[in-house]
């Protein structure tokens, strides 16, 4: 208790609250600027949170994390292109609004819902993620196996496109992640006799090839052309009590949807958004308002969005299991740190833990004032062309490469994995399932071979625990869940079209 | 008005350039009047210390403890320079590649710096640094889990005979330090026990906190906290004398198995630094760890603190090699 | 689409073999996860082809590289392979300031705007990587 309080109490110092406000402002302007994402965001941050103190570095982590899912709203609202894909579901109530010249109201909404959404994530990461820390130490090899099969299945409900394409891009990802030392005999494998590759591929450089670099290529290839003007808007932010009170059923449920589907290893914001649309329209008394500029719409898939961000912390805070890939680079920052996640961090690192919790929440509170009174000038940003970010992009690619690990090699690494990233893109393939794969292929393997080791080779070690059998039984659940995605994709695509 | 701002910036950048272009030059300069009176103005400008692993980690963390109390003693600034990679491979190639003029020194960690060239091919050997002072040494010790039922090393071996291969000992990776501490334990006491290897002493730690394994060959600093709060229990430490904080706890030695290992951290500079650099460096260093404030941050970090002359740090790093040399073929590492 | 993705499996379906052959460099203990990851994309590659063959495609004539500005797209390549390959003779503020400013007027950018952005973005990072966050940046044998 008494590290909860002090975590607050620290994270109001003056160099926290500087951190936090300047993150979430990065945040925006990355999420606003169309083919920028969250996890681009947080992996050129890394770096410059060397030098700077623990809790620090990861606030301002968290903050260019929630300002990148709140920013990407921004631009789905003025100019209909969504910032970040996660934003997708809001640019087609708030893009509507726009037309009728309520802007305005559409940003408004959207930043009292993210905030909102983000909020009740944050009551969350609160509760659930001591509780869930202390049964960390109850994952051995067998349950850590399991949970990496249950991530890779939920792969499949992921790829909404293609099951099939999701499935091979997985796949590629665990070929990738067996180059480097054995997990268990420490024998390398495929390092084609290079030194730089006996740890691995440097996972934060194939990161930012895959996630900006390849966006680069991508902008590369289309004619640059003069960015749609964003519209004027001269109606106010700020939303009544009445529209206030409409929105609150629909924050709550959306923010406590946001913040399950954040746990789950593998979905993320893009799905929550989606879900949070759809629950929204499904309860709403306006039904017929959705699609036509309905606040409700915009509210669902906002506040589900960024209650994301918090969920997704907690299987990485707790299991050093990201739930998507901007987690992913998070955690690689905390172990940067020296922080291991597991009970440790709420105990003997409770203080850091929690003055980050509180810097989240800090982060949150200037992610709702830059909003509501700095969109109009965010709203500017989002309209720089495309001839000035293809070179800033890479230079940052480069910088942000370079300097995880001081070694040129990594930033060819990055070239390298940009050029597959594009190509990912160009073939439908998905980079995120490759990401994940990076992540839980390890796991899985070390898992299994250290669980038969220790059994002498005997696979009932696999199905003994409790534990075990819950991630067997979700895994199973999520291998039919692409039933379910189907539906929501049809929803996807009638709302696509409109 | 945008033409002149356009002509001042581009002035300002082009006079920048030269200013460091010009102190580049001086800097070279200096280098070449260095070896007419190299000794004498050292340092004059800031040493860089390689650490050979993650900002962060632990080695990181202790060798921020020393270049922090450093500013007290030197007057140059040590910039430690993170080039991680391959187990340390890469930061120890760095660093014997390195120019060879004192500015550049750097932690080796013992016994991988000596181990890694006897498993693989290496671009570096043993012999291409210069030992400037032995830093840090962790004794390994022996540790189950405080409700665990072996009391003392005697029930624990009793038990290891009964049950051949029953008790599973965690490490933190095949042929890693306590991989070979653990073996070398079993190998003495004639006992067969099951080695389950994970990625590093965090997760090897975990594996017996969460009762997946039934004890683990660690460092003191990594479990000493956990030992202290009662959740784990040490059964023998690998030293030649019992541990000052842990007085009851018995060493191998004086139960019959003359074991002693841990890991040690050490700085060293590149071979063909002159001798009277080699010495300046030696006794600022040692001046260092020898301040108050020094030792204690480093109480407050956990570091174990054990102070090896170039002459004594030399003779370990000979005769740890001598004995990975004469174990590894006793011993089935795989 | 269909021909692309036909492609696509075939190149999967390569990867697979080729990697498959590969795992007999490794020592048997640690190339059993390998060859079960490559058995794995061979099938799925596999059942992706056969699907593909199967399914019919609305937009069957359409090439995934079309709209492509081939000139454009490969001058942006080339530029930065460039560039990385110069970081280390150069450093990294000479190399960027001479590949943005490239970069930019390659993109047909005016000139003034170009100086601007160029010097804006070196003195940005400059400012915030070097000074302010300590930031290790590439080092030349220049700057």
């Amino acid at each position: 208790m008494n590290d909860i309080l002090y975590g607050f109490i620290n994270a109001l110092s003056f160099t926290n609250v500087i951190a936090a406000f300047l993150s979430v402002a990065a945040g925006i302007l990355v999420g606003g600027l169309p083919g920028l994402s969250a996890a681009m965001g947080v992996a050129l941050l890394i770096p410059a949170t060397f030098t700077m103190p623990t809790e620090t570095g990861l606030i301002a982590l968290a903050g260019v994390y929630c300002g990148a899912i709140f920013g990407g709203s921004i631009s789905a609202i003025l100019i209909h292109t969504p910032g970040t894909p996660a934003a997708a579901a809001t640019a087609i109530d708030g893009y509507q609004l726009t037309l009728k010249g309520k802007a305005g109201k559409a940003l408004g909404t959207a930043v009292i819902s993210s905030f909102g959404g983000a909020l009740i994530s944050s009551i969350a990461l609160y509760f659930f993620s001591p509780l869930l820390a202390k049964l960390a130490l109850k994952f051995g090899p067998a349950e850590y196996f399991w949970l990496s099969i249950f991530g890779l299945t939920i792969i499949a409900g992921v790829s909404t496109k293609s099951i099939i394409k999701g499935l091979i891009s997985g796949t590629l990802g665990l070929i990738i992640s067996t180059i480097g030392m054995d997990p268990m005999l420490g024998r390398p494998r495929f390092t084609m006799g290079s030194m730089n590759l006996i740890s691995g591929v440097p996972f934060t450089a194939t990161l930012i090839g895959l996630f900006s670099m390849s966006q680069v290529l991508i902008l590369a290839e289309k004619a640059i052309k003069k960015v749609a003007k964003a519209n004027d808007f001269d109606d106010k932010v700020i939303l009544s009590v009445k529209e206030i009170k409409l929105l609150i059923p629909t924050i709550f449920r959306s923010g406590v949807l946001g913040s399950i589907i954040g746990i789950l290893p593998g979905a993320g914001a893009t799905i929550a958004s989606f879900v949070g649309y759809n629950e929204a329209r499904r309860f709403s008394k306006n039904k017929s308002e959705f699609g036509k500029g309905s606040i409700e719409g915009i509210c669902g898939a906002e506040a589900a969005n960024n209650a994301v961000t918090g969920g997704s912390l907690i299987p990485t805070l707790t299991l050093g299991i990201p739930g998507n890939s901007v987690t992913a680079v998070l955690l690689g920052g905390l172990l940067i740190k020296g922080l291991q996640p597991g009970p440790d961090l709420f105990t003997t690192h409770g203080k850091v833990t929690y003055t980050f919790f509180a810097g989240f929440i800090i982060v949150n509170i200037f992610m709702l004032i830059l909003g509501l009174f700095g969109s109009r000038y965010f709203a500017k940003i989002s309209r720089v062309s495309n001839n000035y970010l293809i070179p800033i992009i890479f230079a940052l690619s480069v910088v942000g490469s370079y300097s995880i690990n001081n070694n040129i090699f990594d930033v060819w690494v990055m070239f390298t994995f940009g050029i597959i990233g594009y190509l990912f893109k160009k073939f439908g393939l998905n980079p995120a399932a490759v990401v994940l794969a990076l992540i839980l292929g390890p796991i899985g393997e070390a898992g299994l071979k250290r669980s038969l080791m220790m059994n002498h080779g005997s696979y009932t070690a696999l199905f003994k625990s409790p534990l075990s059998f819950i991630l067997i039984i979700l895994s199973i659940i999520s291998i039919f869940s692409p039933m379910l995605m189907n539906k929501l994709q049809r929803t996807e695509e009638r709302v696509d079209s409109v | 008005m945008k033409k002149l701002i356009v002509v001042i910036l581009s002035l300002f950048l082009a006079l920048n350039f030269v200013a460091c272009s010009s102190k580049q030059e001086s800097e070279t300069g200096r280098d070449a009047n260095q070896e007419t009176s190299p000794a004498d103005k050292f340092p004059e400008k800031p040493i860089e210390v390689i650490v050979a692993y993650k900002a962060g980690g632990g080695t990181d963390r202790g060798a921020r403890v020393l270049t922090a109390a450093a500013q007290k003693t030197i007057e140059q600034p040590l910039v430690i320079i993170n080039k991680p990679g391959a187990d340390g491979e890469l930061g120890f190639t760095e660093l014997v590649n390195a120019k060879p003029d004192g500015y550049t020194i750097g932690f080796i960690n013992l016994p991988t710096f000596v181990s890694l060239p006897l498993s693989r091919n290496t671009k570096y050997t043993k012999d291409d640094v210069e030992p400037l002072m032995n830093y840090v040494y962790d004794a390994g010790v022996l540790v189950v889990k405080a409700d665990s039922q072996w009391k003392t090393l005697e029930e624990f071996i009793d038990y290891a005979k009964k049950n051949p291969e029953k008790i599973t000992i965690s490490n933190n990776g095949t042929g890693a330090s306590n991989h070979i501490g653990a073996a070398h334990l079993a190998y003495e006491a004639d006992i067969k026990v099951t080695h389950v290897p994970f990625g590093g002493s965090k997760d090897m730690l975990a594996a017996l906190r969460g009762d997946h394994v039934n004890a683990t060959v660690a460092k003191i600093s990594e479990v000493a906290n956990l030992v202290k709060n009662g959740e784990l229990r040490l059964l023998a430490s690998y030293t030649e004398e019992r541990l000052v904080d842990f007085p009851k706890v018995p060493t191998l030695k004086e139960k019959g198995y003359d074991i002693q290992f841990g890991s040690a951290r050490a700085l060293a500079a590149p071979k063909g630094v002159p001798n009277e650099i080699l010495e300046k460096l030696h006794n600022m260093l040692k001046e260092t760890i020898e301040l108050p404030e020094h030792m204690e941050a480093a109480k407050n970090s956990n570091l174990q603190i054990k102070y090896m002359s170039p002459e004594e740090l030399r003779t370990f790093m000979d005769k740890q090699e001598a004995y990975l040399k004469e174990i590894t073929t006793k011993l089935d590492l795989d | 689409m269909k021909k692309a993705d036909i492609k696509l499996g075939f190149t999967t379906m390569g990867i697979a073999i080729t990697y498959y052959l590969l795992t007999s460099q490794i020592p048997e203990k640690a190339a059993f996860y390998p060859k079960f990851v490559a058995i794995l994309l061979s099938i799925l590659s596999l059942i992706f082809l056969v699907k593909t063959a199967m399914t019919k495609y609305e937009d069957n004539g359409r090439n995934l590289f079309e709209d492509m500005k081939v000139k454009q797209y490969f001058f942006v390549i080339s530029v930065s392979f460039v560039y990385v390959s110069l970081i280390n003779i150069l450093g990294y503020f000479v190399s960027t300031f001479i590949f943005i400013i490239i970069c930019l007027l390659g993109l047909k950018t005016k000139k003034l705007y170009a100086f601007l952005t160029t010097i804006g973005f070196c003195i940005f990072v400059f400012i915030i990587f070097k000074i302010l966050l300590r930031v290790p940046l590439p080092k030349g044998f220049i700057f």
